[in-house]
């Protein structure tokens, strides 16, 4: 693959590590990214698991094309894509929206910095974007790759990542456009 | 923060992402992972067991059920077979009773001849003969009509030749085996 990620997935090439090794070195990374690319959803953790669960099955057959950690990350995008579309996660966003209609919040810790209702709504407008996009958009600004390593991330040609960014961002604009003007 | 660098997209993610914290991961989730393989990795084996035994016995019964049809099939073809010859007996028990008949008439006739009765009577055997050489004919061509074996046709033709030389139909038989023949 061209254009290899060198600054934010930076990691060894070298012979796969031990699985055990690889789960602690990667966790937080990789739960992280899963929790974005849901839209910070609280199926993150089996999703995380599905993750590392590829990995330990294809572990021996990785061979060393690319970085262990960009490895990851695309099973994790492929993991979140296929979990995006499960019937079960759609149930639950349903139940999540019914949780949000009665005032209550599964926010972090930090939710005094923002008010709980903008919170939801930027949640809202990540969920509601095409995995594609929201792909493009957690990389490009939460993980803060560049535009050369987003493209490369998702096996697509630089010009390709903008125009997923430039839809996403224009999305995101008519979902949010007056908490951008307060 | 800069004006000119500032982006509200940007910085409304950021926010909201930090607002939302980081996802809690449980220390154990390299076993937690280990345990989900192996429970996958029992279940698929259930399955292919599941499966290779759904398929066992969907073979031992699609073979039963091949040599339960087929055996039925020979049983309905054995009957079909049977009924046929039956009908065939009937038909050529009835033919060889009517031809006793005549032939018992015939001889009756030829007594009577012998021993100078009166023309009438001898004409009526003649008649009878006739006759006998009709139903003969009549079966041959009916088991050529039915599609059946010409040999068995043949036979009677050659019969109605050899017995009733003299009547017209013996004439007819010639004609019927010849036709037969260039068939």
């Amino acid at each position: 693959m061209t254009g290899e990620p060198t600054t934010a997935l930076d990691g060894a090439r070298a012979a796969p590590p031990a699985f055990e090794a690889l789960v602690a070195a990667e966790r937080d990374r990789i739960a992280r990214l899963v929790f974005r690319l849901l839209g910070w959803s609280s199926d993150a953790e089996d999703v995380v698991q599905e993750v590392f669960l590829a990995a330990l099955r294809n572990l021996r057959r990785f061979r060393g094309e690319s970085a262990v950690s960009t490895w990851l990350v695309r099973i994790a995008i492929n993991k979140c894509r296929s979990q995006t579309r499960s019937l079960r996660v759609r149930i639950r966003a349903l139940a999540d929206a019914a949780r949000r209609v009665r005032g209550r919040s599964v926010a972090g810790p930090d939710e005094r910095a923002m008010r709980l209702e903008v919170i939801e709504r930027v949640r809202r407008a990540i969920r509601a974007l095409p995995a594609r996009d929201r792909e493009a958009i957690v990389l490009r600004y939460l993980e803060g790759l560049t535009p050369e390593e987003t493209a490369s991330v998702l096996g697509i040609r630089r010009a390709a990542a903008d125009v997923r960014l430039h839809r996403a961002r224009r999305r995101l604009r008519d979902a949010l456009g007056d908490l951008m003007e307060e | 923060m800069d004006p000119l660098t500032h982006d509200p997209i940007e910085s409304l993610l950021r926010s909201a992402d930090d607002a939302c914290g980081a996802p809690e991961m449980p220390a154990d989730l390299a076993d937690r992972v280990r345990r989900r393989a192996r429970r996958r990795r029992a279940r698929r084996m259930g399955f292919a067991a599941a499966a290779a035994a759904a398929c066992l016995g969907a073979s031992t019964f699609a073979v039963f059920e091949v040599r339960r049809r087929a055996a039925d099939a020979d049983a309905a073809r054995i009957r079909t077979e049977i009924g046929r010859l039956e009908r065939e007996a009937e038909s050529l028990a009835s033919i060889v009773r009517r031809m006793e008949s005549i032939e018992i008439r015939r001889r009756a006739a030829e007594e009577l001849r012998r021993i100078g009765v009166t023309a009438a009577p001898a004409a009526r055997i003649e008649d009878g003969i006739e006759e006998a050489a009709a139903v003969l004919v009549g079966h041959a061509d009916h088991v050529l009509r039915r599609g059946g074996s010409f040999e068995d046709a043949a036979h009677a033709y050659r019969r109605v030749i050899a017995h009733f030389g003299d009547t017209r139909w013996a004439d007819v038989a010639r004609k019927r085996l010849r036709e037969s023949e260039k068939l």
